[in-house]
């Protein structure tokens, strides 16, 4: 274990680990205060599947048109999901989101099925193979979700005003359609990217699983932030490290780290509210 | 002390051991059949291991940080080459090892089913080269052995006489082994089989073997319902016995064949280690032909 440590690849892994963790457990703590936790599986879903499509269009895994087919399907995703809320009151939204979901998960299924090693790219679009990351992808990752997160924090008040409180913000007369859709535009594309890493599976869990830990503790936005960002950067670390030492592939090992930090803060949290009340 | 003092204290553990008992040359194989001619060659002068067990699939390998820690140990990889094992090179990318030879032990192999059009992958899961189960024609073994050979040399030059004795007499075994092969597939000549996937081109030229159908539509790609409708009536008509399934496939398709068509579902490993009684080279050849014969004998 600690001659592996050695390798250049296990800290690459734990650097992309920490990028992943940092702006997954931002936009998390917007798409759980605003309950829309499943759009994030369906999302990311979608994803997957225009990156299949990619793929079966014989364009080369990594490249701008890669990238672009799958923010494509991601947009339309997005786009399926807010028309769905307009149109009919007695369908509730997360019955779409749930078919969307399924929708994406069977289809890329059929467009993977007639390729030679399909199911193998099913479970790397699933797991993401964290392990092999190349400083290359890691640069991309990293000036992409620098992009995103500098526009989140110059209009921080918007998002968090939004999120926090929509009445009020509708009422200061804010067009929260439009900050909902660059919400959602900037979603996508860190989905996107995420995915093509760290898989639909990873990708789900560093969104929901730190703000939800974060929401036991304290419901005042900063310091749920913070704690936030520090469950998913123990999590992805302690995740990556668990599968060198344990020789487990790294994203499905993140993903058990999280829930496992979930499960002892939550048992922190319950003696807490017992101590105290 | 600071972790740093201690991490390099183990590090420093292995040069203060004493230099005694001379440090065998390491070798990394994709695949348990390189791995087990290189053992068989090198005797207690090497150490081999594979990344691949016999009973996985060596065309899909999910990437694990100890693969890298062995390869970055190592003195020598031996790939199977012809495009079964790309994902060799990620490993050996991550193993960071300057120092090691790699060596593509399909280097004056003779392919067969090399691509006469151009590929695209509605063809499934084509190699360029041809198909890369060469390994399984005893002759390519002894190619392979002479290559292997050849990269042992060259990393360990003072050795260089027991590594050629070791391929004389794994030569004059082969040759005695393939005496008995041949003479105990003699039932087995003209026979027809299917097979999961297309991995036995080269066993089946060496031993007089038919294989007239695939489980697989095309290499790599699930059984589909039509084709699978296609091989229960061909495997009806043909009278065909056995359904040869390699340890790493799904077995739901071929058991359904085989209910709907009376032949007898038989695995048979592509590689050392795939069985309990394929535990070397010569046993792998050993452990089929015994499969094959006694499902025919049925």
């Amino acid at each position: 274990m600690i001659e592996t440590l050695h390798f250049q690849f296990v800290w690459l892994a734990v650097i992309c680990g920490l990028i992943l963790a940092g702006i997954h457990a931002y936009l998390g703590f917007h798409i759980v205060s605003r309950g829309v936790i499943f759009v994030d599986l369906s999302l990311a879903q979608m994803a997957a599947m225009g990156a299949a499509f990619a793929t079966l269009l014989e364009v080369g895994e990594g490249t701008a048109w890669h990238y672009a087919i799958s923010l494509a399907f991601t947009f339309v995703g997005a786009g399926v999901v807010s028309v769905a809320r307009v149109r009919n009151e007695r369908i509730p939204h997360e019955a779409f989101i749930g078919i969307l979901y399924a929708a994406g998960a069977a289809l890329t299924i059929l467009l993977l099925a007639h390729r030679p090693g399909g199911m193998e790219e099913l479970q790397h679009l699933l797991a993401g193979s964290i392990l092999t990351v190349t400083p290359a992808e890691l640069v991309k990752i990293a000036v992409t979700y620098a992009v995103i997160g500098g526009v989140h924090y110059a209009f921080r008040k918007r998002f968090f005003s939004i999120t926090e409180n929509r009445a009020e913000a509708v009422a200061r007369g804010w067009r929260t359609g439009l900050w909902d859709f660059v919400f959602y535009a900037s979603f996508a594309i860190v989905v996107t990217s995420s995915v093509a890493v760290a898989g639909v599976l990873l990708v789900f869990s560093l969104l929901v699983v730190p703000p939800v830990t974060a929401l036991m503790f304290t419901g005042r936005p900063g310091p749920r932030l913070l704690l936030g960002w520090a469950v998913a950067f123990a999590g992805s670390t302690g995740g990556v490290l668990a599968a060198v030492g344990f020789d487990l592939p790294a994203g499905p090992s993140i993903v058990a780290c999280l829930v496992a930090l979930l499960l002892a803060l939550s048992l922190v949290a319950l003696l807490r509210k017992r101590s105290l009340g | 002390m600071k972790p740093r003092m201690l991490i390099i204290l183990l590090l420093a553990l292995p040069l203060a051991a004493p230099a005694s008992a001379p440090a065998k040359i390491r070798i990394v194989a994709s695949t348990s059949d390189l791995a087990s001619i290189a053992e068989i060659i090198g005797g207690d002068l090497v150490e081999a291991d594979a990344i691949v067990s016999g009973k996985k699939d060596p065309h899909f390998v999910e990437i694990l940080p100890s693969y890298m820690v062995k390869v970055a140990r190592a003195d020598i990889y031996l790939k199977v080459g012809g495009d079964l094992d790309y994902w060799a090179d990620r490993i050996i990318d991550g193993s960071q090892n300057g120092k090691l030879l790699i060596v593509d032990c399909s280097q004056n192999v003779e392919f067969l089913e090399k691509p006469t059009t151009r590929i695209d992958a509605s063809m499934g899961d084509i190699h360029r080269q041809g198909n890369p189960h060469y390994w399984l024609d005893p002759a390519n073994g002894a190619i392979i052995a002479e290559t292997i050979t050849a990269a042992l040399t060259r990393t360990d030059p003072d050795n260089g006489a027991a590594y050629e004795s070791g391929l004389a007499a794994f030569r004059v075994r082969l040759e005695t082994k393939m005496e008995e092969w041949r003479r105990i597939a003699e039932p087995l000549r003209g026979t027809e089989i299917i097979t999961y996937h297309n991995s036995w081109p080269y066993f089946a030229r060496a031993f007089g073997i038919e294989v007239v159908g695939f489980v697989e539509p095309q290499p790599g790609i699930e059984p589909t319902p039509s084709h699978t409708a296609q091989l229960i009536s061909m495997v009806r008509s043909r009278k065909i016995k056995i359904i040869g399934k390699e340890p790493y496939f799904n077995s739901r398709t071929p058991e359904s064949i085989a209910r709907q068509s009376g032949a007898l579902v038989v695995e048979l490993p592509p590689s050392v280690g795939g069985a309990a009684d394929a535990t070397d080279y010569f046993a792998l050849f050993d452990a089929l032909l015994s499969r094959l014969v006694e499902s025919k004998g049925r």
